[in-house]
């Protein structure tokens, strides 16, 4: 067997000063006074060449969703003088306004953007934003706010007190947008000078893309949301926008605008029945959903209800965190099979190991647990028993242990530049933390009980206070009482109960709606494990010193440019036993399959490409 | 040209109080307007009860067509003054400077004045009870039924 010297890389824990100070920021916290009853939808239409420069926009300004003023603005010196001619003409025809792109700056988007505090909305927003921009720089980070570093600052007018609009994009979906505070005192700087707590105007926006994924789970264009959603009016079809700027042009963009807006209604609406603590234009993905569903549930964070969880532990449960088991068994061989896939793996190592108990809790005890009596338990251990959810309520364990010829999760360079995770056959080296359910894949596949060094267990405290039932997903069906019933299980309920609704229905709008948002539910129920283990990461311009925790109790001082600072619902527990009991099922069904005289080309977490026979059986 | 944007004005007096439905906090005051609220929540009060703990007079001095226009005043209420000082500021730069002293101006000066003060007494005297019959409908829908008054005793009125 090849035996090779490798480092092994695992997951630490960190904390700053400047971490401390921001945790204690969000708990003391400014109120936002969120957006007035103003909206303003904004659409804009550009070259086709690489500059993608503005050539005109379209405008609607709605008061308590009634239309106020609809308009055309656009950029001069991008039209011909018939072009331009043509624009002011229709708008004049048609009862809209047409103005230059810096009046409409300052008339309309700064007007009702910041003075009345609109809620912005558009389609892919931060594009059209970055359109009506006449100068972008990189976004500064402000005092200890590092958010936006990364992003994009873009001004619109050349006044310094006029503020510019900054966009970071993080995800393939969504990006945050928001203002920044320009020069001068602003009306909540004075509330806080009078003994207020308003925070900073910020500004408000809803990209309607972002807002349709995260409710939706998919990323559609404007043309297939307004399908989807049955808006009253439909997106006009246009195949060229390298053309001369007509009526029948400037008609598609006006229509355009109005479909943003009728999309964002109905998702609005969608969002409302949901009746979820967090405002829509805070929504960027299904996490965010995810995250509001814990906060209408007034399930605390774990941060701020322990506070006695030392270092050392936290940095033993990240030592044990890797994410899911990807691997090819089989390679450059074309092989025939079957791809076998869990049903919400993520969701089942959740309710079968009990973890509703600790995310509802008031926190986690931990003990030190004799590791004989575990090596005894786990050699009496059969498939059959792996079975019995009785079983993985015992498994909220972690053990450190020496490796003597196991397999164990590693994570290596494996002659790539990243840190990659593979399973595998660990030889000396330093003993390391892992879950006991890695313990016992370990032991499904090699029969052997590693050493056991130490061992601690784990047991939730009692069930928070003050926890409120919700409607799941707004749905009465599927009321909800956190302090007695496990939230993720009614989930996986109510998304199979969705599916059947929409395979049953014969109205082609509700079922697509149905299945759409049955996605969503799936993605928003894995979120809680997204969110546990959610860590923002902060670039800095200069290196700032971080304490590395060892589990030993040790720690030692780094500088760095990258400063981790959790997210709100961050749980080490969660966050490393619920991929943990992941990859037990997967080992669970590999294990079935081995005994079944199968063999498996590749796996990826909760799927398990499955090689036929010869005979194709 | 108007001097100030009223909504303009209006969203800088929610984020100087700190919120969007501010209440005078003097038990019985129903003053919401935020125009006549000062201080930053939760401790809002009306100028009205501040010049009571002030041991000042609620009743002010108001300038009905503008300082400049017409030295005349007439008594109004403390909180009422400060809605009509916020509405001269929507009235045009000109008409409320009168810079020339046009006697146009004056004119036009004193109509705005008169036409706030009778807009403030409709808003204050009536303007409460549309938003009541709006949520009274509501709430009678989701209880009685979608068609509540079918069951009302009307009385032989028209009122179904």
């Amino acid at each position: 067997m090849l035996r090779e010297l490798r480092p092994v890389a695992v997951r630490a824990w960190t904390t700053t000063a400047s971490a401390k100070t921001s945790a204690k920021q969000q708990r003391g916290g400014y109120v936002d006074l969120g957006p007035s009853d103003w909206t303003l939808t904004i659409d804009t239409e550009t070259t086709v060449d690489v500059a993608q420069r503005l050539r005109f926009g379209t405008y609607q300004v709605r008061y308590r969703d009634r239309l106020r003023e609809a308009g055309i603005f656009y950029e001069p010196e991008a039209l011909t003088d018939l072009e331009r001619e043509t624009l002011t003409r229709y708008a004049a025809e048609h009862g809209f306004k047409s103005t230059i792109l810096p009046q409409f700056i300052r008339d309309v988007y700064l007007r009702f953007q910041w003075k009345r505090r609109a809620l912005v909305i558009g389609f892919n927003l931060p594009f059209d934003l970055s359109r009506i921009a006449i100068a972008h720089s990189p976004a500064r980070p402000r005092g200890k706010d590092h958010s936006m570093q990364g992003g994009f600052s873009f001004a619109h007018t050349a006044n310094k007190g006029d503020p510019r609009t900054q966009i970071k994009k993080i995800g393939p979906r969504g990006a945050f947008i928001r203002s920044a505070t320009p020069s001068g005192r602003e009306a909540a700087a004075r509330n806080r000078a009078r003994g207020g707590n308003i925070a900073n105007h910020r500004g408000y926006f809803v990209d309607v893309a972002t807002l349709a994924a995260a409710l939706l789970s998919k990323k559609l264009s404007l043309a297939e949301l307004a399908q989807l959603l049955g808006t009253a009016t439909k997106k006009i079809d246009w195949p060229d926008h390298d053309t001369t700027v007509t009526a029948e042009y400037l008609e598609y963009a006006m229509n355009d605008a109005q479909v943003h807006w009728e999309c964002f209604v109905a998702l609005r609406d969608r969002y409302e029945r949901m009746r979820l603590p967090k405002p829509i234009y805070k929504i960027y993905s299904e996490a965010s959903i995810g995250k509001a569903h814990l906060e209408a549930m007034h399930i605390q964070p774990w941060r701020e209800v322990q506070h006695d969880a030392p270092d050392w532990l936290v940095a033993t449960l990240l030592e044990t965190y890797y994410a899911g088991r990807c691997e090819c068994h089989i390679r450059r061989l074309p092989v025939s099979g079957m791809l076998l896939d869990f049903a919400s793996e993520y969701p089942t190592s959740f309710v079968l190991q009990n973890l509703h108990a600790y995310l509802v809790a008031r926190g986690f005890d931990w003990h030190e647990i004799d590791p004989a009596e575990l090596c005894a338990w786990i050699k009496q251990l059969t498939v059959a028993e792996l079975f019995q959810p009785s079983t993985w309520k015992r498994l909220a364990v972690v053990v450190l242990v020496a490796p003597d010829d196991d397999l164990f999760p590693s994570r290596c360079r494996f002659d790539q530049p990243n840190w990659t995770l593979g399973v595998q056959r660990r030889v000396g080296g330093a003993p390391q933390w892992w879950t006991l359910a890695d313990y016992v894949t370990n032991w499904l596949d090699t029969g052997h009980c590693a050493p056991i060094l130490r061992a601690i267990g784990f047991t939730p405290r009692e069930i928070q206070e003050h926890l409120q039932p919700i409607n799941l997903a707004g749905d009465e069906r599927f009321s909800i009482d956190p302090a007695h019933q496990d939230v993720v299980k009614l989930s996986v309920e109510l998304r199979a109960t969705m599916r059947h609704e929409a395979d049953d229905t014969l109205d082609v709008v509700a079922a697509g709606i149905l299945h759409a948002s049955a996605g969503g539910l799936k993605n928003e129920t894995n979120s809680i494990y997204g969110d546990s283990v959610e860590v923002n990461v902060a670039e800095l311009a200069k290196p700032e010193p971080v304490t590395i925790h060892r589990p030993d109790g040790t720690t030692n001082i780094a500088e760095t440019t990258h400063i981790e600072e959790p997210g709100r619902y961050f749980h080490p527990l969660l966050a490393t036993l619920i991929p943990a009991g992941g990859r037990l099922l997967l080992a669970l069904a590999m294990r079935l399959l081995a005994d079944a005289g199968g063999e498996y080309v590749m796996c990826d977490t909760d799927s398990l490409f499955v090689a036929a026979t010869a005979d194709g059986s | 040209m108007a001097y100030q944007d009223p909504d303009d004005r209006l969203e800088g007096h929610y984020a100087l109080l700190g919120t969007r439905t501010p209440r005078c906090c003097v038990p019985g005051c129903a003053e919401t307007d935020p125009r006549a609220l000062v201080g930053v929540n939760p401790n809002i009060v009306c100028y009205e009860h501040q010049h009571d703990a002030q041991s000042r007079a609620w009743l002010e001095e108001h300038h009905v067509a503008g300082r400049r226009n017409d030295p005349a005043t007439v008594q109004i209420p403390g909180n009422d003054h400060r809605i009509l000082s916020d509405l001269q500021q929507a009235w045009p730069r000109d008409t409320l400077r009168n810079p020339n002293t046009s006697p146009l101006l004056r004119a036009a000066a004193a109509l705005r004045g008169f036409l706030d003060v009778l807009r403030l007494v409709i808003e204050r005297t009536v303007g409460w009870i549309p938003a009541l019959l709006e949520a009274l409908d509501g709430w009678l829908r989701e209880t009685v039924g979608e068609s509540w008054w079918k069951d009302f005793p009307t009385a032989g009125s028209d009122v179904a």
